[in-house]
């Protein structure tokens, strides 16, 4: 390389940071103002978060969203909690996803709760979401962008929704992992549930970056970063590393069946057999457990699924005899055992517990049946 | 120069093919050669002229998120592929099965809510046994739409009908068209398999 050519990139870097606009410091503090380009972003986050409400897909468990915003509010220093109102609800969404807009409304999916193991590891999905919350990254990238000449509306929803640039991804990972730190939690349960998803994605045939939570900047560089972001000397976790497995997967139970009831629509079997067996641990009694099982395994037919299926929906029907779903199950995964008999009886009981089924056309045509 | 210029333009354009329009009326009558169905469309509905999917017929009149007809078909053993799921039609399937599938297709599409199984019953279809079945739901722009679904499992292939429209109005309006449609609906044998038959003789 000529001499010549450091001066000429040192000029051109010098040019280009002359471009750039200026910095946006993070809200730590109310006493930092939002600006009026800052206000009119709050206000289209404002008119997002009104859509998603009205969108009829926020999970309803009241306890869970309490026990997220607990966590959450863990995580953020409480002056910067004075600026920044923080709300977090769960989406109805298999996905693994999170985001946050520039307004302090957080979302996390019920894909990505299903996916957890532990609190530390919700910790760190939501301090990575906080950061570009307090660190204003909508309005730094909108500068970058141009401003309202952009495209406001989409920015918010682009950036919030679907990622950030890679400065702006590696400084929320950067920032959140001091903070779940600094909380009590242990730091490598970010990338150890980075590592979960990566797997996921995987096993269903996805690309590298299967959602916009798990795709900024690279899943597979994020992990690195991550890694050796948890390693770098700090404050040390308490034993179990700030887990909590017990009380999160109590507080997250009802995820893990909502979540595995649109798996099964979507025939990913094993994703929903999981997390009904997850949720089975929790409550082995569980007759809607029981029943959403057997509907795992008749609907994935596959070798041996017909008995766990039968199985499943007898467990249900020891646990309350009136499960009409159960012996509607049952019924079925009879037929195509070919037991027409218990079949028949199956369904009798399923139409004498659920005389408005809407199936009941096919019920009565399989009773007649010689 | 100038003049130059335009001729060599218009010998330009000359050369560049014409693009088949994306919409065209539909036809007296539609025959899947592939996937082994005929049927008579409306008149005066428009048939989208998808090269890439010839034996899935897509039918509208007012545009497609007012009301749609979509008629296609599936090898048993592959995936339905519809709203991005991975269901699969197994050979022997009961119709009361293969309904069900359809259900969980709608109850997977991403920003559906309040789904309602309105309808869902045996029913003939092309001759064979079949069913019919009828949903309700709230799509992703807050619309609420109603889908009437026949569908029927023939010679290893799982055939559907499927109208969908706006709930309000448009839904009733054209469900009569819908079903006159389903009512000239007649399998033949897929093109592979006259070729087979052909080549066997």
């Amino acid at each position: 390389m000529s001499r010549a050519r450091p001066c000429i990139a040192a000029v051109v870097a010098l040019a280009l940071a002359a471009c750039l606009p200026p910095a946006v410091a993070p809200r730590t503090s109310p006493a930092i103002a939002v600006d009026p380009d800052e206000q009119r972003l709050w206000q289209l986050a404002a008119k997002a978060e009104e859509e998603i409400a009205r969108g009829g897909r926020l999970h309803d468990d009241a306890d869970l969203d309490a026990y997220v915003l607990g966590v959450a509010r863990r995580l953020v220093p409480p002056e910067a909690l004075a600026a920044v109102p923080v709300r977090v609800r769960v989406l109805a969404d298999t996905r693994p996803n999170a985001f946050s807009l520039p307004n302090g409304a957080m979302y996390v999916h019920t894909g990505m709760l299903a996916r957890m193991e532990g609190e530390a590891e919700l910790a760190a999905v939501l301090a990575h979401e906080l950061v570009h919350v307090t660190h204003r990254h909508v309005l730094s990238q909108f500068r970058r962008a141009q401003g309202w000449a952009a495209g406001a509306v989409g920015l918010v929803r682009l950036a919030s929704m679907s990622g950030y640039s890679r400065e702006l991804e590696q400084e929320a990972d950067r920032e959140s992992i001091a903070r779940v730190r600094a909380a009590g939690y242990d730091a490598r349960d970010a990338a150890a549930l980075l590592e979960r998803l990566r797997e996921w994605a995987a096993a269903e045939g996805l690309k590298d970056e299967p959602t916009p939570y798990a795709s900024h900047p690279h899943l597979t560089a994020r992990i690195e970063a991550c890694r050796a972001l948890a390693a770098a000397p700090g404050p040390a976790a308490p034993a179990d590393g700030g887990r909590n497995a017990d009380v999160f997967l109590r507080r997250t139970a009802s995820v893990l069946l909502a979540n595995a009831r649109v798996e099964l629509a979507a025939g990913r079997y094993r994703a929903a057999w999981d997390q009904v067996k997850r949720f089975l641990a929790l409550h082995p009694d569980d007759v809607r457990g029981h029943v959403l099982l057997g509907e795992v395994a008749r609907r994935d037919a596959t070798a041996g699924s017909d008995d766990a299926a039968a199985a499943s929906y007898r467990r249900a029907l020891e646990l309350d005899p009136s499960a009409a779903d159960a012996w509607r199950g049952l019924g079925l995964v009879l037929q195509r055992k070919g037991d027409a008999a218990e079949a028949k009886s199956a369904f009798t009981r399923y139409l004498e517990l659920a005389p408005d089924a809407p199936d009941r056309a096919h019920v009565e045509a399989a009773l007649r049946r010689p | 120069m100038r003049s130059t210029l335009l001729v060599v333009a218009l010998l330009l354009a000359a050369c560049v093919p014409p693009r088949a329009p994306l919409w065209v009326p539909s036809q007296p009558a539609f025959v899947a050669e592939g996937a082994g169905y005929e049927l008579v469309p409306p008149p005066g509905w428009m048939r989208l002229n998808a090269a890439k999917e010839p034996d899935v017929l897509v039918l509208t009149r007012d545009g497609t998120q007012l009301q749609r007809i979509v008629v296609a078909s599936t090898e048993v053993g592959k995936p339905l592929d519809m709203g991005g799921g991975k269901r699969v039609v197994t050979a022997g399937m009961s119709t009361h099965e293969l309904a069900e599938l359809l259900v969980d297709d709608v109850r997977a599409m991403e920003g559906m809510t309040e789904l309602e199984v309105l309808e869902n019953a045996p029913a003939t279809v092309a001759g064979r046994d079949g069913f019919r079945l009828v949903v309700a739901f709230r799509d992703r722009a807050g619309l609420r739409r109603r889908v009437a679904f026949l569908g029927v499992l023939e010679a290893g292939r799982f055939y559907r009908l499927m109208y969908t429209a706006a709930e309000r109005h448009y839904f009733g309006a054209d469900l009569p068209v819908f079903e006159e449609l389903a009512r000239s609906f007649r399998l033949r044998p897929p093109a592979a398999a006259q070729a087979r038959a052909q080549a066997g003789r």
